[in-house]
C-alpha cells in the first residue's frame, strides 16, 4: 500500500484534489482568504508554498504538498523533506486522507520533535500586555500567545511565549511610526520562554499583563506547536492597520482552528485590548482570565496596603538609601521592590567595582533586614499572578461619538459632532491604559451653521500624549504625538492644517486611592501644510497645558488650554473643559464646554451627549 | 519678525531640549565576561582585549563578536544585528528554560544592554556531557536575566521565580525550606549576578 501511495503519488498527472470537509482547514492553515476560486494567501513569502501558484491557488497547493510528503527523503538532508519543513500541513493532509502509519514512509524530523517536545504545550492562551508609552509603537498594548506546559501554575515562567514583532531595531520612532502606519515594517513570529517576555514587560517596561485561556483542545495546540514551526522562516510586512501583532496572534490561532474565524482579526486594525473582550463574547475562556500586575503595580498596590506608619518607614528608606530599624516587613518588601525599579540591578549587574555602589549596599541591606523579619501574611506580599485584578472586560468601548451644539464668530449657531474609532482621551481612560495619557485613533470633528456651511474642525490619524506620571515611578517627562488635519486655534478662515506635531513638556500628579490630580504643561512644533486653494507651508509652535481631575464615583474632569503661534503673526488660544460622569459601561454623561479667541474665529460650543 | 523668532524658538526649544538626553555619543561600552579567564574577544576581527573586558566601539554597529580560548571552541555572534529567525534555532537547548543556548557552539547572554556573559565549550563530549552543560547554562541564563526578581522572591521565600528553581533542582516539599536557605547563603556570598549565576549552576553540579 505505501509503494502504491508513492508511486502513484510520484506519477499522477491528474490533480489530488482537496476532500470533501477538508476545504475550511486547509484554507485556514495556509491564510488563505478569498472565496469562489479567488484565493490569495496572507503570506506573501513565497518560500512558505510548495507550488509556483500556491499562493493563490489552494488546489494546486494541495497537489503539490501530496507528492511532497510522498517524496523519499535524503537521509543526509532529512529537515529539508516536505514532512520537516511543513509538519502542520502534513498532519491535516494525514487525517484528511486516512493516511495510516503503514500507508506512508515517515521520514521522521528530529528538529520538529525536539520542538515540540521542548516546547511541552499543554494549553493556550492570549496574552494582553498594557500600554507602553515610552514607544509609540506600543502605545495601544501587545499581544502574544502563551503555551503552557503544566497543569498546575508551577514554572510557568520556564513555558513558552508567542510574539508577532516588528524590527524597529535602529530606527527611531519619528522613523518607524510612518513606516508602521503604512504597513512598511518588517516582522516574524518569535518564540521565547515565558520569563524573558516577563523581564521586559513587567519589570522593565512596568506593563501589566493579562492572560485569557482559549478553549482548544491538544490536538489543535499540538498543531499550532506544528505551525509555528511552519512560520519560524517567514517574514512579513507589519502595520498598525491590518497587520498589527493581534490581528497575527489571532490569524495563527485561526489557522488551527478556524471556528476562531468569528474573531475579527481580518478587519483592519484590532485592538490588542479588545481581543480578550471578543474572545470571552464569541468563543469563551476555557478558565478565568489571569492578571499579572507589573512591578510597578506590585509596588503601588503594595503601598497602598501600607498604614501611615509603615509608609512612613518606607519613605524614610527610600529618601535616607538606608534600613529603618524596627520597619515593617511589608515596609521592607515594599522597599526592596522600589529599589529594584529604582535600581534596576545597574549595580549588581556590573562588575566587582561597583560593589561598593550605594544603591547596591542599599539593596543587599533590605534583603538582609526582609529575610530576618518575621513576616506575616506574606502571601498578600507576593503578587506575581493574582486572581484578581482590574477586568478588561469591564473597560469601555473603544469608539465615540459626541454630539454638540454652540455659537461661533462668522458662522453663527453651529451643530458639530465628534466620533472617534479608538481608544481614549486623558479624561477616560480605558483598562490597561495610563490614567493621564491620551490615545486616539480615526477622529473625525464636523458640523454645519445655520447659514448651511459644512465645516470640518479635525480629521486625525493618530494622536498619543502622555500628560503626566501614572504612577509613582514614572518620569515627569512629558510628550505628545499628533498626526493628521485639524484647526489651529488661530485659524480663522482658513482651512485645516495637515501635519504633524510633536511637543516634549512635564507633568506631575498626586495620585492617590480613590481620587488624583494631575498637571502638565507641553511645548510643541507642528509643521505642516495649509489645505486651502494654494497649499502652502505653515510651521506653527504650540503651547498646550491643563489639569486632569480624577474623584471617586467616576467622576472625571480636564481642563486644558492651547496657545499657539504661526509664521505671519497668527496666534491665538483655545481652552476647554471635559467633564465625564458614567455609571456602568455604556452609560455616561460628557459634557464639553470649549472655547476658542482669535482674529478671525471665536466662539464656544457646548457638547452634551456622548455614546459609546 | 519677532512672531517669527518667536515661532522659531518654540520649534527649536524641544530639539534644543532634547539634546542633552538624545545625544550620547558616537560610541559605546562593551562589556564581555566568560567562563575562561584571558579568552581573547573580537569585534568584526579587531581584538578588542581579553576577558573580562570593557572596550568601546561604535554604538549601534552590527558586526561579529567572536570569543575564543585554547581548549575552547570559539563562539561567534551577530550584535545590533537586525531581525533573525535564527532564534529558533537556539531554543533546542537549555532543558525547560529554553535559553538561547546551543552546545555545538557555546552561549552568550546579554544580560545588560551592551553587557555579555559567553560560555565557552570544550569539543568532543558525549551526549549526557551535552545535555548537562544545556542544563547548566540554561540555569546560568535564568539567573543572568531574572536576578533581580528571583532575589525579592528568595527574601520572601516563596514566589514563582523559586518556582522554577525548585522545578529544575527537582526540591521535594521536605526540602524546599532548606533549599532557599541554601540559595539566599549564595546569594548573600556574591557580589556580582555573574557570581551569584556561578555559584547557583555550581550547587547544580553537585
Amino acid at each position: 500500500m505505501a509503494c502504491a501511495l508513492l508511486l502513484c503519488g510520484a506519477s499522477a498527472q491528474a490533480l489530488a484534489h482537496i476532500p470533501e470537509g477538508s476545504h475550511v482547514a486547509w484554507h485556514a492553515l495556509l491564510h488563505y482568504q478569498g472565496a469562489d476560486g479567488r484565493w490569495l494567501s496572507d503570506i506573501e513569502d513565497l518560500s512558505f508554498f510548495l507550488d509556483v501558484e500556491g499562493r493563490h491557488n489552494p488546489e494546486r497547493e494541495w497537489d503539490a504538498a501530496r507528492r511532497a510528503f510522498l517524496a523519499p527523503a535524503d537521509q543526509e538532508r532529512l529537515e529539508e523533506h516536505a514532512q520537516c519543513r511543513f509538519p502542520a500541513r502534513f498532519a491535516l493532509m494525514k487525517d484528511a486522507l486516512g493516511w495510516s502509519d503503514r500507508d506512508i514512509q515517515h521520514v521522521g524530523c528530529p528538529e520538529v520533535a525536539a520542538h515540540k517536545h521542548l516546547i511541552g504545550a499543554t494549553s493556550l492562551s492570549v496574552v494582553f500586555i498594557s500600554h507602553y508609552l515610552s514607544n509609540p509603537a506600543s502605545a495601544f498594548g501587545h499581544t502574544m500567545l502563551y503555551l503552557g506546559s503544566g497543569s498546575d501554575r508551577s514554572a510557568v515562567l520556564a513555558d513558552y511565549s508567542v510574539s508577532f514583532e516588528a524590527d524597529t531595531d535602529g530606527l527611531a520612532p519619528i522613523q518607524y511610526l510612518p513606516r508602521g502606519l503604512f504597513g512598511k515594517l518588517v516582522a516574524a513570529y518569535r518564540l521565547a520562554p515565558l520569563h524573558e517576555r516577563v523581564r521586559r514587560y513587567e519589570r522593565e517596561e512596568q506593563r501589566d499583563l493579562w492572560m485569557f485561556p482559549l478553549q482548544v483542545s491538544q490536538e489543535e495546540i499540538d498543531q499550532l506547536v506544528r505551525h509555528l514551526w511552519e512560520l519560524k522562516s517567514v517574514t512579513f510586512r507589519y502595520g498598525f492597520f491590518g497587520g498589527n501583532c493581534a490581528q497575527k496572534i489571532l490569524a495563527v490561532v485561526h489557522a488551527v482552528a478556524p471556528r476562531f474565524e468569528v474573531l475579527p482579526y481580518r478587519r483592519a486594525a484590532v485592538l490588542p485590548s479588545d481581543v480578550g473582550r471578543r474572545l470571552v463574547e464569541k468563543i469563551g475562556l476555557a478558565d478565568k482570565p489571569i492578571y499579572r500586575p507589573s512591578l510597578s503595580s506590585q509596588y503601588v498596590r503594595l503601598v497602598a496596603g501600607l498604614s501611615p506608619r509603615e509608609r512612613a518607614q518606607l519613605d524614610d528608606m527610600v529618601a535616607s538609601r538606608t534600613v529603618v530599624e524596627g520597619s515593617s516587613a511589608a515596609a521592607l518588601q515594599a522597599a526592596l521592590l522600589w529599589s529594584e525599579f529604582e535600581t534596576p540591578d545597574r549595580a549588581f549587574r556590573r562588575a566587582a567595582e561597583t560593589e561598593d555602589h550605594r544603591d547596591f549596599v542599599w539593596r543587599r541591606a533590605l534583603w538582609t533586614a526582609r529575610v530576618a523579619s518575621e513576616a506575616t501574611g506574606e502571601d498578600e506580599l507576593v503578587s506575581s499572578i493574582q486572581e484578581s485584578g482590574p477586568s478588561l472586560l469591564d473597560a469601555h468601548r473603544p469608539s465615540r461619538i459626541v454630539v454638540r451644539g454652540g455659537y461661533r464668530k462668522g458662522s453663527g449657531s453651529v451643530m458639530s459632532a465628534s466620533a472617534r474609532w479608538l481608544l481614549h482621551e486623558a479624561v477616560d481612560p480605558h483598562v490597561g491604559y495610563p490614567p493621564v495619557s491620551i490615545i486616539e485613533a480615526g477622529r473625525i470633528d464636523f458640523g454645519v451653521s445655520t447659514a448651511g456651511d459644512f465645516f470640518v474642525d479635525e480629521a486625525t490619524v493618530i494622536r498619543v500624549a502622555k500628560l503626566a506620571p501614572a504612577s509613582h515611578l514614572q518620569s515627569a517627562f512629558a510628550w505628545k504625538f499628533d498626526l493628521g488635519a485639524r484647526r489651529l486655534a488661530h485659524d480663522g478662515a482658513l482651512p485645516l492644517h495637515l501635519g504633524a506635531e510633536f511637543g516634549v513638556g512635564l507633568g506631575t500628579a498626586l495620585l492617590r486611592p480613590g481620587y488624583s490630580v494631575a498637571v502638565y504643561s507641553l511645548i510643541g512644533a507642528r509643521p505642516g501644510i495649509v489645505l486651502s486653494g494654494e497649499t502652502s507651508f505653515l510651521a506653527a509652535g504650540i503651547w498646550s497645558g491643563g489639569l486632569v481631575l480624577r474623584l471617586p464615583a467616576d467622576f472625571r474632569a480636564h481642563v486644558s488650554g492651547e496657545y499657539s503661534v504661526s509664521l505671519g503673526s497668527l496666534r491665538g488660544g483655545a481652552a476647554a473643559l471635559n467633564v465625564v460622569a458614567r455609571k456602568g459601561l455604556t452609560l455616561a454623561l460628557d459634557l464639553e464646554f470649549a472655547g476658542i479667541i482669535g482674529p478671525q474665529r471665536s466662539g464656544v460650543t457646548l457638547g452634551f451627549v456622548s455614546f459609546r | 519678525m519677532t512672531s517669527v523668532r518667536l515661532v522659531l524658538i518654540l520649534v527649536l526649544a524641544p530639539v534644543l531640549s532634547g539634546c542633552a538626553t538624545i545625544i550620547g555619543g558616537t560610541s559605546q561600552l562593551l562589556t564581555v565576561n566568560a567562563n575562561v579567564a584571558g579568552a581573547e574577544v573580537f569585534f568584526n576581527d579587531s581584538l578588542l582585549g581579553t576577558t573580562p573586558l570593557t572596550a568601546r566601539v561604535q554604538r549601534g554597529k552590527e558586526g561579529i563578536l567572536r570569543v575564543r580560548a585554547e581548549g575552547y571552541m570559539p563562539y561567534q555572534i551577530a550584535v545590533n544585528k537586525k531581525i533573525s529567525t535564527l532564534f529558533w534555532v537556539n531554543i533546542f537547548s537549555g532543558g525547560s528554560f529554553g535559553s538561547s543556548t546551543d552546545y555545538s557552539t557555546g552561549a552568550m547572554y546579554e544580560y545588560e544592554p551592551s553587557t555579555f556573559m559567553v560560555s565557552l565549550t570544550r569539543g568532543g563530549q558525549s551526549l549526557d556531557e551535552q545535555y548537562a552543560w544545556q542544563r547548566r547554562e540554561g540555569l546560568r541564563g535564568f539567573v543572568l536575566h531574572n536576578g533581580d526578581a528571583l532575589v525579592s522572591d528568595l527574601a520572601v521565600g516563596k514566589g514563582e521565580y523559586i518556582d522554577v528553581l525548585v522545578n529544575v533542582f527537582s526540591v521535594t516539599p521536605f526540602s524546599r525550606a532548606q533549599a532557599i536557605e541554601r540559595w539566599r547563603s549564595e546569594y548573600a556570598a556574591s557580589k556580582t549576578a555573574a557570581e551569584f549565576a556561578e555559584r547557583m549552576v555550581a550547587q547544580l553540579d553537585r
